[in-house]
């Protein structure tokens, strides 16, 4: 006899058999429910908040490892950091210096143009919680959510440009899906000449591709692509990627065009997020006389395909 | 056979000759308490969720599966089906990955673990390491079907290695999930 095995003649509900079918055609049910719509983000976030106190006590052995180093860090070592460090802030001030000149030139030029100004976006610095867990995509979790003010479908920023956008967001923390992630889109344009098109994310370890680009278009290797502010999900002009290689012998209709993020995507630990704006009407077009109003209006009609709602879109394309 | 013939009553023999041995020594265990069952699965979820780096990260073994499916072996009356299904669920939830994917990983193992109970407790240890390899590769597997059907993409070749190797640790799991078991086996002599 097993141990646990009760006596046969008691009634022990249903048969494992028909559990078994009940449980594998609801998670079959999820899985589809999950990849198609977005029902489920309650269940997610409820679930997340339980575990939360789970994966911060798994993540205390670590964090204390890192503060007793930090601890014991030599003095040389700190000092020679902290030179690097206030060599970058310098070089950094005098850029956001110019920045903030450009920005007000820009502003007093909209005025004159009597284009709509921008609006500046808020930011939360955040910590990055955990890499990629799930082999089949690529996702980082971050330790603000929806107390702090993290909203889905926000920009993800580190150092050298964008890693991705927020997808779920629960109580405590947040869902990052990585650029790299397959059939992941942003809009991009090339720096150089301003010509946009769709970056699209090939996996993990694949270089990225930039697709719907004519042969005839002025695309060079070393290209530096750049948000290109369509989709309202990210600001313009946020470094993305570079172009690796070109390949022109298709017999498509488009070039075959690959590119490298520009960030270390997964490799930064402190990263900061920038709110996406909420997708306004489309405006009329005597309320968008200029050329940029146009283009602004011409991308909302075609979000929907691209990259509309990244966290629905992402899976199903 | 008269009764009077038959030998007193002994203590349980200690199993020297072959003939004698029972099948598997652990039958003789008392039935694990439901506070401990509790207890492991949540120190492997712990386990599961320590961070690690890109390099080691696709190579962490599947501690949670195999504490399930020991439970789902030794323990039935306790861990069964809808066991593998929440603890799958929360599983999707710490991992970012679909609802359901792990769900259906675990309603799965936890099903072939129900299955094949009184097979794998009377196996030899080598052929129970193999027989929880394949449990754990066929769950493998099927988490890799659904999720090609829904265009998902496998990052590495680490993901079809690691059940073979996460099974390796089933005799260490044995021994560290008996714990309970033995002492109270040994409070009651």
């Amino acid at each position: 006899m097993i141990p646990g095995d009760p006596p046969p003649y008691l009634y022990r509900g249903p048969s494992i058999l028909a559990r078994f079918v009940f449980f594998a055609l609801l998670s079959l049910l999820l899985l589809f429910v999950d990849t198609r719509y977005q029902h489920l983000e309650k269940l997610r976030a409820g679930i997340a908040v339980a575990l939360y106190p789970v994966q911060q006590l798994a993540r205390w052995p670590r964090t204390a490892a890192q503060e007793i180093g930090v601890y014991f860090a030599s003095k040389k070592a700190l000092e020679r950091q902290n030179t690097a460090l206030s060599l970058l802030l310098l070089d950094w001030g005098n850029t956001a210096q110019e920045a903030q000149t450009a920005q007000q030139e820009n502003a007093r030029l909209r005025e004159l143009l009597q284009l709509k100004a921008q609006t500046s976006r808020s930011t939360h610095a955040v910590e990055m919680l955990y890499d990629t867990r799930d082999p089949f995509v690529q996702k980082i979790t971050i330790d603000k959510g929806q107390m702090h003010g993290i909203k889905e479908s926000s920009a993800v920023l580190d150092p050298y440009g964008v890693i991705g956008q927020i997808t779920h967001v629960s109580l405590l923390t947040s869902d990052v899906t990585l650029l790299v992630e397959k059939n992941h889109t942003t809009p991009v344009q090339i720096e150089r000449t301003g010509m946009r098109s769709v970056l699209y994310g090939m996996g993990a370890g694949v270089p990225m591709e930039l697709r719907f680009v004519s042969p005839a278009a002025d695309v060079r290797i070393g290209d530096r692509l750049v948000t290109s502010g369509l989709g309202s999900v990210y600001p313009p002009g946020l470094a993305v990627a570079t172009v690796t290689a070109i390949d022109n012998n298709t017999e498509q209709s488009f070039v075959h065009i690959t590119a490298t993020p520009a960030a270390g995507v997964a490799s930064s630990r402190y990263l900061l997020v920038v709110d996406a704006l909420t997708p306004a009407p489309m405006d009329s077009p005597s309320a968008a006389p200029s050329g940029e109003g146009k283009s602004n209006g011409k991308s909302n009609g075609s979000r929907g395909k691209n990259n509309g709602k990244p966290s629905g879109n992402r899976r199903t394309s | 056979m008269k009764p009077a013939s038959l030998p007193p009553r002994s203590p349980p023999p200690r199993f020297s000759g072959p003939s004698l041995q029972p099948i598997n020594p652990n039958l003789l265990l008392p039935p694990p308490k439901l506070w401990f069952i509790t207890v492991t699965l949540l120190i492997t979820l712990l386990i599961d969720l320590f961070p690690l780096s890109d390099t080691f990260a696709p190579w962490r073994p599947e501690l949670v599966a195999l504490t399930l499916l020991y439970w789902c072996t030794w323990a039935p009356r306790f861990v069964g089906v809808s066991t593998g299904f929440l603890l799958g669920l929360v599983m999707d939830v710490a991992n970012g990955s679909v609802l359901g994917q792990h769900a259906l990983a675990y309603t799965l193992l936890a099903f072939g673990a129900d299955y094949f109970r009184r097979r794998i407790v009377s196996f030899p240890m080598w052929q129970q390491i193999v027989f929880v390899a394949l449990l754990l590769e066929l769950c493998a597997l099927a988490v890799f079907l659904v999720r090609m059907m829904s265009g998902g993409e496998l990052s590495s070749a680490a993901y079809f290695i690691v059940p073979p190797l996460t099974a390796l640790l089933w005799p260490l799991m044995q021994f560290l999930l008996q714990w309970q078991q033995r002492r109270a086996a040994l409070s009651e002599h």
